[in-house]
């Protein structure tokens, strides 16, 4: 295997992106992997190789078999889960509506992939499948939007990664124009009414109640939902710390970077630098902008049914991408007031936002698969 | 795909797709408002229980706690931390702190004796 051109424009892709995680800090957890994978597989595409009957394949290739198997993002959502506090979601379960409006993003961004083709520019068009695994990028979830593209277009796996992962880290830039530009002053300012402590044993009963509800209505969402819910029990049972702790730092650490650098090796020249690769990244911009657009609208419309008592700010967050959604909310919101605190009341939706982007991936599993 | 077919699969995922995750979404809020209602009231009736029952006890006055012997040049703030200590290890049922002197010198270093406990404590 040799390489050609765009595997040293990759390469220097991949140093930018080095650059952005460690200068400037974005997501640096999961660009790092990410842009360091990419540098190793356009330097030495054998990495990647797959075995043959005189060799073995190359070391990325047995590590991107929990990509491709879709076991890796289930597991990153058992970390999740044990790392999350529902708690604001349970105090204020109206949040989950926010959860659910923001998901706009990734349906509109379908329709978006489904028509691109017809603009006439050639290998610019996409299948069905492929549009709904760009679609996915929309609900800022890299896990489920990897789960989703591993099973319908899993040859889109790495510019899809890619273009989820980035947007993400890029949510403090892209969300505050649409939020402030969709809202007014007053109701950027509103102070929204401190949340109900929420009981031990109303945290227990929740992600038990939310599996089985799930798992009955949507099995094809029932392996995000399951495990996140089960990593949240085990946080919440407060009986099994240990394995708790486990999932959330060790098992969530191994899983990142096998992830990170693993999706990253599917970014190779040849791949990653298509007409097809550049539609991904425009649309995926485009799920991110109506999502949040969605997540703020459904806010605004609760500000007028609840007389000014919701911030429609904390819409914004029902993205997921958690907590950089949430933490836009609370900062936007405090350049306002600065003695408004929605980081709290941003969460409900963030975390609704992780359970309601896993039933939208479920939804197009279901129907394209 | 033809133009016709493609606005139809759009429009389907579209539907489909908000009225599901909307769907299930509301249909959460509704079960997680209806068990957080009923863990609500029952905590409420068992705290009215208690404070019914705290009533009926005649009040009764705290004991005066008693004077703790301290060696001189220990401060009031190395007391406060020591009874801290000894309350968050034992709890309600904590022992009365009648006084508080500096140990005899431990031979050990305080990293050999670290060592020691780390080395132990399994046993």
């Amino acid at each position: 295997m040799t390489n050609d051109w765009r595997n040293y424009i990759m390469i220097g892709i991949a140093c930018i992106l080095i650059y952005l995680a460690i200068k400037k800090e974005f997501e640096p957890l999961l660009l790092l992997p990410i842009a360091f994978g990419m540098m190793m597989v356009n330097l030495y595409p054998a990495i990647m190789a797959e075995p043959t009957a005189t060799a073995n394949g190359g070391l990325f290739y047995y590590l991107y078999q929990g990509v491709k198997l879709g076991i890796y993002p289930p597991l990153i959502f058992l970390g999740i889960g044990a790392m999350t506090d529902f708690g604001p979601l349970i105090a204020n379960p109206k949040s989950f509506l926010l959860g659910a409006a923001a998901q706009l993003g990734i349906f509109l961004t379908f329709i978006g992939a489904i028509f691109i083709g017809n603009l006439g520019i050639p290998n610019l068009s996409f299948t069905a499948q492929e549009a709904g695994s760009i679609a996915i990028i929309g609900g800022a979830d890299g896990p489920t939007a990897i789960f989703v593209t591993s099973k319908l277009a899993p040859q889109l796996l790495g510019p899809i990664a890619v273009a989820a992962y980035s947007y993400m880290a890029l949510v403090p830039i892209i969300q505050p124009p649409i939020m402030k530009a969709l809202t007014t002053k007053k109701e950027r300012a509103v102070v929204m009414e401190q949340l109900r402590p929420v009981s031990k044993l109303e945290k227990i009963l929740f992600p038990i109640i939310v599996t089985i509800l799930i798992s009955l209505l949507l099995p094809d969402a029932a392996t995000l939902v399951g495990m996140l819910m089960l990593g949240n029990l085990m946080r919440e049972s407060g009986v099994v710390s240990r394995i708790a702790n486990t999932a959330q730092n060790e098992l969530m650490n191994i899983i990142t970077i096998f992830l990170g650098v693993t999706v990253g090796a599917t970014a190779s020249g040849e791949v990653f630098l298509s007409p097809q690769t550049i539609g991904i990244i425009i649309l995926g911009l485009l799920a991110f902008c109506f999502g949040t657009a969605g997540g703020v609208l459904f806010g605004k419309l609760m500000f007028i049914a609840t007389k000014g008592k919701v911030n429609p700010l904390i819409g914004s967050a029902g993205v997921s991408a958690v907590p950089m959604a949430a933490r836009v909310s609370q900062k936007v919101g405090q350049e306002e007031n600065p003695g408004n605190f929605l980081l709290m009341h941003a969460m409900g939706p963030n975390v609704s936002g992780v359970i309601g982007s896993a039933v939208a991936a479920g939804v197009l599993i279901s129907i394209l698969g | 795909m033809d133009p016709q077919n493609e606005a139809l699969l759009s429009l389907t995922i579209l539907l489909t797709g908000l009225v599901v995750v909307f769907a299930v979404l509301i249909f959460l809020i509704l079960i997680i408002n209806v068990y957080g209602n009923i863990i609500y009231k029952v905590t409420q009736k068992r705290h009215k229980g208690k404070d019914k029952t705290e009533d009926v006890r005649a009040p009764v006055s705290a004991p005066e706690p008693a004077p703790i012997e301290v060696e001189e040049g220990i401060p009031g703030e190395v007391v406060a931390a020591i009874s801290a200590a000894v309350y968050m290890t034992c709890g309600d049922s904590a022992p009365v702190i009648r006084s508080v002197k500096r140990a005899a010198t431990n031979p050990r270093s305080l990293w050999g004796e670290a060592g020691r406990l780390e080395n132990t404590r399994p046993f």
